[in-house]
């Protein structure tokens, strides 16, 4: 078991997430960074779908129960194993009754917290993801699954933490809607992330404004990556908790290969855009499967 | 009538039929949505339906965008979209004393008790399911009802309010935000996670509302 002494701001149990019920209107959930989920795992040998704790912002304070391998992946929230820093993106043993402590975050706002064997909480419609209402509490008791990790693991996989990001796109549903003007301006303006961004959508404060007369339109689907754009005209990337229809235009799809740095995006980013073909866009997704790989290194 | 095909990333397809909101775009949607459903769960991850579209995620690794693309064009030519000869039935009790009924009544130059007998007097179809879980998109409303969203949406809607906006009426199946006018609430739970199907209500689904007083709407949440 993991003891929660403190939680942080906002910290909930993440897998890759639930799919094949879009059509009952339940999104997919899941970690916001999936590589950095990724990677967790990677560094303690549970497989992928192994689920573990996402923290934003604030990380929290835990005690391990028992004797268990632990690493850290995601942004820098300076974190200490009984008062001593630690890197992110290794795997560590934690002696039972270890305290692992995590602060504000410096770079970045999402950590993850990966236990060999796995968090084992009860699967709700085939996942452990939170269905976005439930938080880690002070005093919960988090299972954690057997595990028969041996070998402990480094990671020198370069995640994209920087206050400014590039984000690759492809055409969305209502590229042809909007003029070239506005085109030309999504791939050319720095758009800065808004404090109201969160695990349903990430909020632009710079406008598009003047490049659409934007009706309601008919609702269609959305899915994670997905970029809208209100009447306001500032743009909004739908995130995991998404809602799975949506009735404002698409203009463009963020690349699967670059969802973790929209899961890392701090209020006050800055965010650019590059438009990239369909099959770059695979490619790059190929490419990046690749990496995570190659990045792993035996201690 | 041909569909349009726009593959908007190298994962998702949208499937878009001509025409809008309709019956038979209904049934068109809901029969190609089926039919997926039925494909390989590796390569189809999620279907989202919508009035007239549907989105599909699939996995690249499993297909080629380029094959996918060639699998679904030919499901649209070749497969009959048999309208349903069958749907669901299902009748949900309303207590309609919602935020918005005093102020609908005034916009609209009907009584409350109008209102209510316009809102319960048709068989609505579940166009589809979308924005929360389990939450139905109903329609089409009688034409003496349909009025806008609020044009700025209240942060607090709560789990069960019956609403109506445009030519729509749906059912909030949790606390949320929310533009639609609220005209009561339902005391049936929409989504049970724990059940199979965790969603009170399927794509096709009919459903006709019925009036309640709010004794009966409270031994009703009582006796769930």
């Amino acid at each position: 078991m993991i003891e929660v002494l403190s939680p942080g701001a906002w910290t909930t149990i993440q897998d890759q997430g639930r799919y094949r019920l879009s059509h009952l209107g339940i999104s997919a959930g899941g970690a916001a960074d999936p590589i950095s989920l990724r990677l967790a795992n990677l560094l303690v040998e549970n497989p992928p779908h192994a689920a573990a704790i996402e923290m934003t912002a604030i990380g929290g304070k835990f005690r391990f129960q028992k004797a268990v391998t632990f690493a850290l992946m995601g942004g820098d929230f300076a974190p200490t194993l009984n008062g001593q820093r630690i890197a992110i993106g290794q795997s560590f043993l934690a002696e039972s009754g270890s305290v692992l402590e995590l602060s504000q975050a410096r770079k970045g706002i999402r950590a993850y917290l990966a236990v060999a064997g796995g968090i084992i909480t009860p699967m709700i419609l085939g996942s452990r993801s939170s269905l976005g209402l439930e938080k880690l509490q002070a005093g919960d008791l988090i299972p954690v699954g057997e595990s028969k990790t041996k070998s402990f693991w480094r990671t020198s996989f370069e995640l994209c933490l920087a206050p400014s990001q590039i984000l690759r796109f492809t055409e969305g549903a209502d590229w042809e809607l909007f003029s070239a003007d506005a085109h030309q301006r999504l791939t050319s303006e720095t758009f800065i992330v808004s404090p109201q961004s969160n695990r349903q959508g990430i909020r632009l404060q710079t406008s598009l404004e003047g490049s659409l007369d934007l009706e309601e339109r008919l609702t269609e689907g959305v899915c994670w990556g997905t970029l809208q754009v209100p009447p306001s005209g500032k743009p909004i990337i739908l995130m995991n908790d998404l809602q799975t229809t949506g009735g404002y235009a698409q203009i463009a799809q963020v690349i699967k290969a670059d969802f973790s740095g929209l899961g890392q995006c701090r209020p006050g980013c800055g965010l650019r855009f590059e438009k990239i073909s369909l099959e770059e866009a695979w490619a790059e997704a190929v490419a990046l499967e690749e990496r995570l790989k190659a990045s792993l290194e035996r201690l | 009538m041909t569909p349009t095909l726009h593959l908007t990333s190298e994962r998702t397809l949208l499937i878009r039929f001509s025409g809008g909101m309709s019956l038979s775009n209904q049934q068109r949607v809901e029969s190609l949505m089926r039919i997926l459903l039925r494909w390989d769960s590796n390569l189809i991850r999620n279907l989202h339906p919508a009035y007239a579209s549907l989105l599909v995620e699939f996995d690249p690794s499993q297909m080629s965008m380029k094959n996918f693309v060639e699998k679904i064009q030919d499901v649209l030519n070749v497969t009959q979209m048999e309208p349903r000869s069958s749907f669901r039935e299902l009748n949900v009790p309303v207590f309609y004393h919602g935020e918005d009924l005093e102020a609908l009544s005034i916009e609209l130059s009907l009584s409350p008790t109008q209102i209510i007998q316009l809102h319960c007097s048709t068989s609505y179809t579940v166009f589809f399911l979308g924005f929360q879980p389990g939450f139905p998109y109903l329609g089409e409303l009688p034409l003496a009802l349909r009025v806008p969203r609020l044009s700025t949406p209240r942060t607090q809607v709560s789990a069960g309010s019956v609403a109506i906006a445009g030519m729509q009426t749906g059912i909030y199946p949790r606390d949320s935000a929310g533009g639609w006018r609220i005209l009561g609430k339902t005391p049936i739970a929409l989504f049970t996670p724990n059940e199979n199907p965790p969603t009170t209500f399927q794509m096709g689904d009919r459903v006709k509302f019925f009036p309640i007083d709010e004794v009966e709407f409270n031994s009703f949440q009582g006796g769930k």
